[in-house]
């Protein structure tokens, strides 16, 4: 029998270079030195789509976070004191993070596997533009997407979309290298329900069923209002790109009005003309796999990865207040919900959320 | 250049002689570039770097996938049965398709391959393939800390 540590190193990284799934890709790096020399980061597709990760609740007073990888079943634990007292928004395997306790309200950019950190201008410079001095523990964060993946790109932005006051709320980016985020004019908006970064356009769309687009100067531009879905409620929409094509997916609530709980009970995915403005409805995903929560929805081709089904929507509880326990997989096949992992993370600081397992190169 | 006879002999290195009909060889573009890169006179063909054993499984593939009408899902369940193989039988494979440049066979390979480390733990990728853990206690150390996420 050959001496399989010294498979050719061609070999070696050409099998390497079809690992798909970043678990392999580390498991396969870790064999021997040889495979390791073989299997080198560069090589990894990056831009190949992981199934997300379910952070779990943050615990009070705990400098970890539990992961758990629906397809191996189990928790990890994960060391980030950063994130400890702070806001979290998941975009693009990175965390845009709000100090809770910081006289400023400091904001980072942070790579949860890696700890990396890239500081972005304060919560307090954000304010300060409206004349606006920020309280701690109060929201004013929203929304927080990226345009690309901080760890391949240092071209990239990122835009918030956040409450100043009286209601009012705004939208500001910031560029690597920027000292101040920088405001856009915006016509006042009801709040921004979901926010995506889609063929090098952000768009975005309102709970009055206003969905527009910031063309290349981020100037707003209304493409079409979706009134009819809107009047619906309670409901939750996110925006999704699957295989090129952009999606609208609502998320129909019960509330349960003595426990002043919700519990998910619907879901409907229609494909978004953004050229027509018009909506299609999708019975079917076929093999694709719909993640959505808190800040993002992601989606990956479940065909490629084990112990992920198709045309699911996997829903975590990102409703105002809600503390983890409207959490589940849902068919749109037959509307049936499961369970997702088998015991209850609630938390009061930070409910369950998606981050997608990425390197740092 | 010689002419492509009815037949064509492919000879590998311990002697054992593949007789590939015309329609079957014409289709391989690899066979093609061997004949019109070896300069000789008659039909036979060496490979200097293949065995026996292992060019009969890889004019078995050939055959089979050149042959007449035959269907994706035939395909597909004779490339499962073909996979069957052990690893170093797998390697030989592979080398042999690099010899011949055949690239849909060498696809194949590492997709098996890949198949079957494909979510596997470490230690069971090393017991599969018999390779002999060479981290310093301190590497593997480096190694888990590195990505203790995805060990746990």
């Amino acid at each position: 029998m050959a001496d399989w540590a010294e498979l050719p190193n061609d070999l070696i990284s050409h099998i390497a270079n079809r690992v798909k799934v970043i678990e392999d890709f580390i498991a396969f790096r870790s064999v021997c030195t040889s495979w390791r020399i073989a299997a080198i980061k560069d090589d990894f597709d990056v831009f190949s789509p992981q199934i997300p990760l379910l952070m779990l609740g943050a615990k009070h007073e705990d400098d970890f976070r539990e992961l758990y990888s629906l397809s191996k079943n189990k928790v990890s634990r994960l060391f980030l004191p950063e994130v400890r007292n702070a806001e979290c928004f998941p975009t693009e395997g990175w965390l845009c993070t709000v100090s809770n306790t910081s006289r400023d309200g400091e904001m980072n950019l942070l790579h949860p596997f890696s700890r990396t950190q890239i500081q972005l201008p304060s919560l307090k410079i954000l304010l300060a533009f409206h004349d606006f001095d920020h309280r701690p523990t109060v929201q004013y964060v929203i929304k927080a997407v990226l345009s690309a993946n901080p760890s391949i790109t240092s071209d990239y932005v990122l835009m918030l979309w956040y409450n100043a006051h009286d209601g009012g709320g705004g939208l500001a980016f910031w560029r690597p290298g920027y000292l101040n985020w920088t405001h856009i004019k915006a016509p006042r908006l009801t709040s921004v329900a979901s926010m995506i970064y889609h063929k090098g356009k952000y768009y975005y769309i309102c709970y009055g069923g206003r969905f527009y687009n910031l063309c290349s100067n981020f100037k707003p531009h209304l493409l079409v209002t979706l009134d009819d879905l809107f009047y619906q409620h309670p409901v939750q929409f996110y925006l999704v790109e699957v295989s090129g094509a952009l999606l609208l997916v609502t998320r129909f609530y019960n509330i349960d009005e003595d426990e002043g709980s919700v519990e998910t009970y619907k879901f409907e995915v229609c494909e978004l003309d953004v050229t027509k403005g018009e909506l299609k409805e999708i019975k079917n995903l076929g093999d694709s796999t719909i993640f959505v929560g808190r800040n993002e929805a992601s989606c990956i081709d479940s065909s490629k990865f084990t112990g992920i089904k198709p045309n699911h929507i996997y829903f975590t509880d990102d409703w105002e207040g809600g503390v983890g326990r409207d959490m589940g997989a849902y068919n749109l096949e037959d509307g049936k919900i499961e369970s997702i992992y088998p015991e209850l993370s609630i938390s009061l600081i930070c409910p369950p959320t998606w981050i997608s397992p990425s390197f740092i190169m | 250049m010689m002419s492509l006879g009815k037949l064509i002999t492919l000879k590998t290195n311990d002697n054992e002689e593949f007789k590939l009909d015309k329609t079957v060889a014409v289709k391989l573009e690899i066979i093609k570039n061997i004949v019109q890169d070896v300069d000789c006179t008659s039909n036979v063909i060496p490979l200097p770097n293949i065995d026996g054993k292992t060019m009969t499984k890889v004019v078995k593939y050939w055959k089979k996938h050149s042959e007449e009408g035959v269907t994706e899902v035939q395909l597909k369940n004779f490339d499962q049965d073909f996979l069957k193989m052990s690893h170093s039988e797998l390697h030989d494979v592979h080398l042999a398709a690099k010899y011949l440049d055949d690239n849909q066979l060498k696809e194949v390979i590492i997709q098996e391959f890949l198949d079957r480390i494909k979510g596997k733990p470490i230690e069971e990728i090393r017991e599969v393939f018999g390779i002999v853990n060479d981290y310093t206690p301190e590497e593997e150390e480096e190694v888990r800390r590195e990505n203790a996420w995805a060990f746990e």
